[in-house]
């Protein structure tokens, strides 16, 4: 059973998250509550748009992940409903439509990301956390992470009191990173949220790219800032 | 129908020309009797009396006729027998029977009359015989039937012989239609190449027709070439899961072959993406994210993307950029087969090699090359590494779904580009020759 570093880092903060699962594919379904559940999230499952209608009036939830082809009410549907009474739940919509304009209709009509099938278990359980754990407040002005400040205002970056010269993306990239402390995220993440790109890496270019930003952050004798976590993406955290 | 419409033309012409014809010499007949009878009435009782003798003296065809009638009603003077019977006094023209003096055995004519009364009583009746104006009214009438017969039998016959040959040509298209529904694609509508309207229509529809077909085995390629590609990926991962589980002896090594095993199955999954990814480029054919896309800044973005993966591998990069342009593209698009491009040449570079990115001009026309050193792609192979979904043999062995050339050619044909392949001085070049930097030609080679 591979460890998941966020359970070790703050567990009580995740414990009893409740998800509701909108997905008709019984097996897809059932795979993924299982490991929601074993991750310590609350899942329950609806198979159709109407039953989650009925679900989210029922109870509170954290977070939906909503199938984009459901029968009875398609997701898009659902999740305008869903805006429309104002329940303002993250939801993050799954489709095997991978379309651009797909994505960007499932963004328009409420959804907070989109995850196009075939995913990974691992992306999925990203985002899951990365919706769950909003980036924080956006007007701090200042970013902390152990000694590492980021000064947004005169875009400067400073570990121990040293200056650290960034180039335009790695600063975006390291500011992703620092908003998201202790948190995974994945290659897809970086590519769609830093560089804007909706197409996937061939190479290993995002590694490459954290590669040489950890090289600038990094201090001699020090626990590396940014960890690679396996089969997911990375994760900047202050050490110990 | 249109026979129909003809013959009921033909009609109404002839009965125009009979109209006209019979019209104006009636007209003109009226107008002769209205104006000798003004002229007697303007005379002397006297003058008058005579000119109505002369007249009848030297009427000689017994066209026309004048007469005077006493109060009584017995004849005075002129060529009239006796007062006709349903004579009206009232000054207008009437056709009327009369019997001219000398033929009173015969049968009366018709004539056109006017009849009015004197100052003393008597009455002066003015005529001529339409007996000719009859006669011609039956010749022109006649005449017009023997060429209406024929013309309107002509009609009929050609639009029966049109119809029919519509009606034969409409059952080979209808027929041709049945077996295209019964699934032969490959059938087409029958055309005689003359030109006409049915041929135009059955020529539009085979284009349609060939489109479709095209379609449909691009859907049949894509889901063939999905089969093949992933058959490749998905028995190697079933081998690899058949011997782990009979050799693997540690968790350590069954750890292994699950690794390998996911590897195998984000290869075959990557690889659908790709076929999807280029379908999809393929088959959308609007413009609406298409803008004004500055190439330097493009280029610059790709190399600043890429610098440090190829500084990793030791690789010499390069970006040169000419004069800057702009072409009418999808942004987004282009970036990605920028990315594919280069990601190649990194990928293919040998070690200690070099990767460059130019911006060019070839005359107005600017071009995007991305060189490496590397091996390149064999001549034999460059036109079908281009098509849908063919790749070059040593590919298969490269990670990596093999198919990135294809989606740059996809979204290169999208942009109604170019694409190049060449062995260059260092190497092996690939350029995007924006042949079509205008909106308007963009458009055009689209549509």
């Amino acid at each position: 059973m591979p460890c998941w570093p966020i359970l070790r880092v703050e567990p009580r903060q995740l414990s009893r998250r409740h998800i509701l699962l909108v997905e008709d594919d019984a097996d897809l379904a059932q795979t993924v509550a299982s490991e929601l559940q074993d991750r310590g999230y609350a899942a329950t499952h609806s198979a159709d748009g109407p039953g989650a209608i009925a679900a989210v009036h029922a109870s509170q939830f954290d977070l939906l992940i909503v199938d984009r082809l459901l029968p009875g009410l398609d997701g898009i549907a659902l999740i305008k409903q869903i805006r429309a009474e104002s329940i303002h739940v993250p939801v993050l919509v799954l489709s095997s439509l991978s379309a651009v304009d797909d994505r960007v209709r499932g963004l328009k009509a409420g959804g907070d990301d989109y995850l196009t099938k075939p995913f990974a278990l691992d992306e999925l359980l990203a985002r899951v956390e990365a919706l769950l754990r909003r980036p924080r407040d956006t007007r701090e002005s200042v970013l902390r992470v152990g000694e590492l400040t980021m000064d947004l205002i005169d875009r400067s970056v400073q570990r121990r009191g040293r200056a650290i010269e960034l180039l335009p993306r790695e600063f975006k990239l390291l500011e992703y990173l620092m908003r998201r402390q202790g948190q995974v995220v994945t290659r897809a993440m970086l590519f769609e949220d830093v560089w804007n790109y909706r197409f996937a890496p061939h190479s290993n270019l995002v590694d490459v790219h954290i590669g040489k930003l950890r090289r600038k952050i990094d201090v001699a004798g020090q626990p590396p800032l940014i960890e690679s976590v396996t089969g997911s993406g990375f994760i900047l955290r202050a050490p110990d | 129908m249109v026979c129909a419409a003809f013959a009921a033309t033909t009609l109404l012409l002839f009965g125009f020309i009979y109209w006209q014809t019979a019209g104006l010499v009636s007209g003109r007949i009226d107008g002769f009797i209205r104006h000798e009878h003004a002229a007697l009435l303007r005379e002397s009782p006297a003058v008058m009396m005579a000119d109505v003798n002369t007249r009848y003296a030297d009427d000689l065809h017994r066209l026309s006729f004048a007469s005077i009638f006493a109060p009584s009603g017995a004849p005075v003077a002129g060529g009239l027998a006796a007062l006709p019977r349903d004579l009206a006094e009232d000054g207008n023209l009437h056709d009327i029977e009369v019997l001219r003096r000398g033929e009173q055995g015969a049968a009366p004519e018709v004539a056109r009359v006017v009849a009015g009364r004197l100052a003393d009583g008597s009455l002066l009746v003015v005529g001529r015989s339409v007996q000719d104006l009859t006669e011609l009214r039956s010749r022109i009438g006649r005449a017009l039937w023997l060429g209406l017969s024929p013309a309107l039998a002509a009609s009929l016959a050609i639009g029966l012989f049109a119809s029919q040959r519509t009606i034969v040509r409409v059952r080979a298209v209808n027929r041709a239609i049945a077996r295209i529904m019964q699934g032969h694609l490959q059938e087409r509508l029958p055309s005689r190449g003359s030109g006409d309207a049915l041929d135009q229509l059955a020529q539009s529809c085979n284009r349609m027709l060939a489109e479709i077909e095209r379609l449909l085995d691009e859907v049949k390629g894509v889901g063939e070439s999905i089969a093949h590609d992933l058959r490749g990926p998905l028995t190697s991962l079933r081998f690899r899961l058949e011997t782990g589980r009979a050799r693997a002896g540690s968790q350590a090594e069954l750890d292994g072959v699950v690794a390998a095993s996911l590897q195998d199955l984000d290869q075959s999954l990557a690889i659908i993406t790709a076929l999807l990814r280029i379908g999809e480029v393929q088959a959308d054919r609007r413009q609406a994210a298409f803008h004004q896309v500055g190439l330097a800044e493009l280029l610059r973005e790709v190399a600043e993307l890429y610098a440090p993966l190829a500084e990793e591998r030791g690789l010499t990069f390069g970006l040169t950029l000419g004069a800057g342009g702009e072409v009418w593209a999808d942004r987004a698009l282009l970036l990605e087969a920028l990315v594919n491009l280069v990601d190649n040449a990194v990928k293919f570079a040998p070690p200690a090699g070099t990767v460059s990115i130019h911006l060019m001009w070839e005359g107005a026309t600017p071009v995007m090359r991305v060189a490496d050193s590397g091996p390149g792609i064999a001549a034999a192979y460059r036109e079908a590494v281009l098509g849908r979904f063919a790749r070059a043999p040593l590919s298969r062995h490269v990670p990596g779904t093999g198919l990135g050339l294809s989606l740059v050619s996809a979204i290169v044909r999208r942009h109604g580009f170019a694409l190049r392949m060449s062995d260059i001085a260092c190497g092996f070049a690939v350029d995007i020759v924006c042949t079509a930097p205008s909106h308007e030609a963009v458009q055009q080679t689209i549509s």
